[in-house]
């Protein structure tokens, strides 16, 4: 059984390639305040291909304009920087991995299906909290598990057992990457994110998604995602690998007040936005 | 109760007897659901017969719709490992009603 030292780790994730320069961009803009749509516009027209599937996305029945943004100002004006950020990271990061890794063991439609339904899943806890700041909490969800495609790409042969022995034995993922790495994907996506320089508190949300009283004045927004993880697997959109419920959280789920009568109401909604939200797989895909 | 040969066994079915290997340990909990791999593990490790629930009523139609039926087994396979916490009974509680109201109220429009 291979066992990954942290040394050898660290080394192979410090050849994990960047982020485009677009993307880069992108992200600091949107992060300054003072930055304006032209600002953004003008980062984003570097890449046609960017470009033309912001335009594709932004006018699907997702965002509520079908057939009604023709540039990418008005597209900034409309959808706002938050969300004009997501689509511009969500791109980016799916267009590192689209061609490494896929060797037919990880179903990265499935993989990114339940990352979807967690982003929407997040929305929707967030909202019924009261929380303002919802396109942020979206991004959390569809990118909390970042860790398994960065494994598939660059740990191939070694999550490809993990992969295996997750089916074979019928347990989660995570607990199949401890018993043959000593890490995860959670682990990993950290310090990914981190390298990636994403907003700290989207990297805590990703390295602690499943253990969210660790992500300590991160906590409320990795128990989000949590709960949204184990409610896409409750009601049967896993992963594509394992499709068992973890156990929940207990501080997490008090924290949002969770019962019968909310989970209920909160399925019904999910599978509403959900299904809203498929567009989305084509622009990730 | 019933024990059926375990060529008779059939995905969807749930133990109502624990299975326990020679050594006495458990190998599955009563309450699960059967699935195909379950089904070719029990036969690869020799066990000969399992007890289920209403073996019959598995096989013919049922009261309830067998899509639904089908869905509830594959939620309390999901939960399958996560059982003994009462939040996740409470979890996968509202699942189950959440598909059987669903699917009620998807028969009256």
């Amino acid at each position: 059984m291979a066992y990954i030292d942290l040394e050898n780790r660290l080394a192979k994730i410090a050849d994990l390639p960047t982020l485009s320069i677009v993307a880069r961009n992108i992200i600091q803009i949107t992060q300054n305040p003072k930055s304006s749509a032209l600002e953004v516009g003008r980062g984003i027209s570097q890449d046609p291909a960017l470009v033309s599937k912001i335009l594709r996305i932004a006018n699907s029945t997702f965002y509520g304009f079908p057939g009604k943004i023709s540039t990418i100002p008005h597209a900034v004006v409309i959808l706002g920087f938050v969300n004009i950020r997501n689509l511009v990271l969500a791109a980016s990061i799916s267009k590192i991995f689209s061609s490494k890794g896929e060797n037919g063991h990880f179903d990265r439609e499935g993989f990114w299906k339940h990352s979807l339904a967690c982003g929407v899943t997040s929305k929707l806890i967030a909202k019924r909290s009261g929380m303002k700041n919802l396109e942020e909490v979206f991004i959390w969800g569809l990118l909390h598990d970042v860790g398994k495609l960065v494994l598939d790409a660059y740990f191939n042969e070694d999550f490809t057992r993990v992969v295996h022995l997750a089916r074979e034995k019928e347990v989660l993922l995570r607990d199949a990457e401890q018993e043959l790495l000593g890490f995860g994907h959670a682990e990993v996506g950290g310090i990914v994110a981190d390298k990636w320089n994403l907003p700290p508190a989207m990297i805590k949300v990703i390295r602690f998604h499943h253990n969210p009283t660790e992500a300590n004045e991160s906590m409320r927004m990795a128990a989000i995602v949590h709960l949204a993880d184990v409610l896409c697997r409750a009601i049967g959109v896993g992963d594509g690998v394992d499709s068992k419920v973890p156990c929940v959280d207990k501080e997490s789920w008090r924290l949002f007040r969770l019962n019968k009568q909310t989970i209920k109401r909160l399925f019904s909604e999910m599978e509403r936005e959900i299904a809203n939200a498929k567009a989305l797989l084509a622009f990730v895909k | 109760m019933e024990m059926i040969n375990i060529d008779d066994a059939k995905e969807g079915m749930i133990i109502i007897r624990e299975i326990l290997n020679d050594q006495g340990d458990t190998l599955l909990k009563e309450g699960t659901a059967l699935t195909k791999d379950l089904i070719r593990k029990l036969k690869s490790l020799g066990i000969s017969g399992v007890c289920v629930e209403n073996p019959e009523k598995n096989n013919s139609s049922d009261a309830m719709p067998s899509e639904v039926s089908t869905e509830l087994q594959q939620i309390e396979y999901r939960f399958s490992n996560v059982r003994s916490e009462a939040i996740m009974e409470e979890l996968m509680a509202a699942v189950k009603e959440y598909i059987t109201e669903k699917d009620r109220s998807d028969g009256i429009h």
